[in-house]
């Protein structure tokens, strides 16, 4: 099918932005930073080391963005996980966020659009000042962790009938619909910024390198037991 | 929230959708005392995708436009619109930041082993004809889409195969009825629905804006959008 032919030139990269949201739950490969803190807004008993996976996925709209949104997520974490701390300040050309500030970007853009159909912001979290601990490894990990999982419960526990509800999306009338798809591509438009960052640092994504990684001898077949 | 990906400076609440959202709330609200059929200009440069043609720009509506109308939207048509209005916004920023990195770029590249600037935006144009495939609809005559990411050096080429290329995948969704949405496909070996690949192709479009936001910056190249006005000399 002309569907198998094309899929041959765009297959790497579809496949890791939407095939790795398929995978099963619990897929994530990223450690947790050492000596993590805890993120702005995260109770001091958050599982900042793990993304719950409690959630199942929503049917219709609110499932496909969750899809996006885990995709986006593990990545952003892998990535991170693997950033040296000290390239957390680091950034392409003076005047532009450093990759510390992407993710703590992610985390306050998942909490300003969230709030927009209601989610709750941690009282503990200041959206004018979050990207203020780019630098610190740690919180910008668990901060992207704590926003994603928040924003993760709350599409869940939205009724469908919540969708096409009228919110005020951006100081312009809107729906919810409007804003779970905008939580999901905004994760995407900066996972793809800190991708380059990443590169830019000789550091190749874990999804990449292991997919490029040859694959693993196969053990040898048991013998033949003697006919 | 401050969605633009390079901007220096954290710009104010509301977000790079705002002033798309507002003129096309301006526009719908002029057509409806003017009674014209057919979208000003300017408003389709500002979100091409959310009026691809009169008839969706009278039915399928934007929130403001239903704002506006203070009609009930139809589920399929809040999801196209939508969805629409997001990939618009990725194909505005995507074409206008191609249009702005010097020909000479665009066989640049971060790392050896990645994407040049130009194979990314070919790499797009590719996905927007092949996500359609999953609900039958074919890239037109003439069009390999295996074959785009090669003609990433050629700048011209690569601004018009996006153009195209958005232009096709917005027609392809606004094609869909309710039903198409909720049909079963095989993606990737997983089974899933049309809407989740519709969803697929508008973060993909947006995962690769970002990654080429970062391309311009690093080659000082400020995306359009975020270039700071300059004041008005007197």
């Amino acid at each position: 099918m002309k569907r198998i032919l094309v899929a041959t030139a765009v297959v790497a990269c579809a496949a890791a932005v939407s095939a790795a949201g398929w995978r099963a739950a619990g897929a994530l490969q990223g450690a947790p930073a050492a000596g993590a803190k805890p993120a702005q807004g995260a109770p001091a008993s958050a599982p900042a080391a793990t993304i719950a996976r409690g959630v199942k996925r929503p049917p219709g709209l609110r499932g496909d963005v969750q899809r996006q949104l885990d995709d986006a997520e593990q990545k952003l974490i892998q990535l991170a996980s693997v950033m040296p701390p000290d390239k957390f300040a680091w950034r392409p050309v003076p005047g532009v966020r450093s990759f510390g500030e992407i993710c703590l970007h992610v985390a306050g853009g998942n909490y300003e659009v969230g709030s927009m159909w209601g989610m709750k912001t941690p009282p503990t979290v200041d959206l004018a000042k979050i990207e203020q601990q780019g630098a610190d490894k740690g919180n910008a990990i668990a901060a992207m962790r704590v926003s994603f999982e928040q924003v993760r419960q709350s599409i869940a526990a939205m009724p469908d009938s919540d969708v096409d509800k009228w919110i005020t999306y951006f100081g312009h009338p809107g729906t919810v619909r409007w804003a779970l798809i905008e939580v999901a591509v905004h994760a995407h438009e900066h996972l793809g910024q800190a991708i380059v960052y990443a590169r830019m640092n000789g550091i190749v994504p874990p999804w990449t390198a292991a997919a490029n990684s040859p694959p693993a001898a196969k053990p040898a077949p048991p013998k033949a037991t003697g006919r | 929230m401050h969605r633009s990906t390079g901007s220096a400076v954290p710009a104010p609440p509301a977000g790079k959708l705002a002033p798309a959202i507002h003129a096309i709330a301006l526009a719908v609200a002029c057509l409806a005392m003017i009674g014209l059929a057919a979208a000003p200009s300017a408003t389709a440069q500002m979100a091409p995708a959310a009026q691809p043609d009169a008839k969706h720009a009278m039915h399928d509506s934007t929130p403001a436009q239903a704002a506006a109308a203070a009609v009930p939207v139809p589920a399929i048509q809040a999801v196209r619109g939508a969805v629409n209005f997001s990939i618009g916004q990725a194909e505005k920023e995507l074409v206008s930041l191609a249009e702005a990195v010097p020909a000479e770029k665009y066989s640049w590249r971060p790392a050896e082993g990645v994407r040049s600037v130009g194979e990314v935006y070919m790499h797009v144009a590719s996905a927007n004809y092949f996500f359609p495939t999953f609900w039958e609809v074919k890239p037109p005559a003439g069009v390999d889409p295996r074959g785009l990411e090669k003609m990433g050096g050629d700048k011209a080429k690569v601004v018009a195969a996006l153009k195209d290329s958005f232009a096709h995948l917005r027609h392809a969704i606004d094609g869909l009825s309710d039903a198409d949405l909720g049909k079963p496909v095989s993606f990737f070996g997983h089974p899933a629905t049309v809407a989740s690949v519709v969803m697929v192709a508008v973060s993909h479009a947006h995962e690769h804006l970002g990654q080429s936001i970062a391309y311009a910056r690093s080659n000082g190249v400020v995306p359009p959008w975020s270039v700071p006005e300059k004041p008005a000399g007197k």
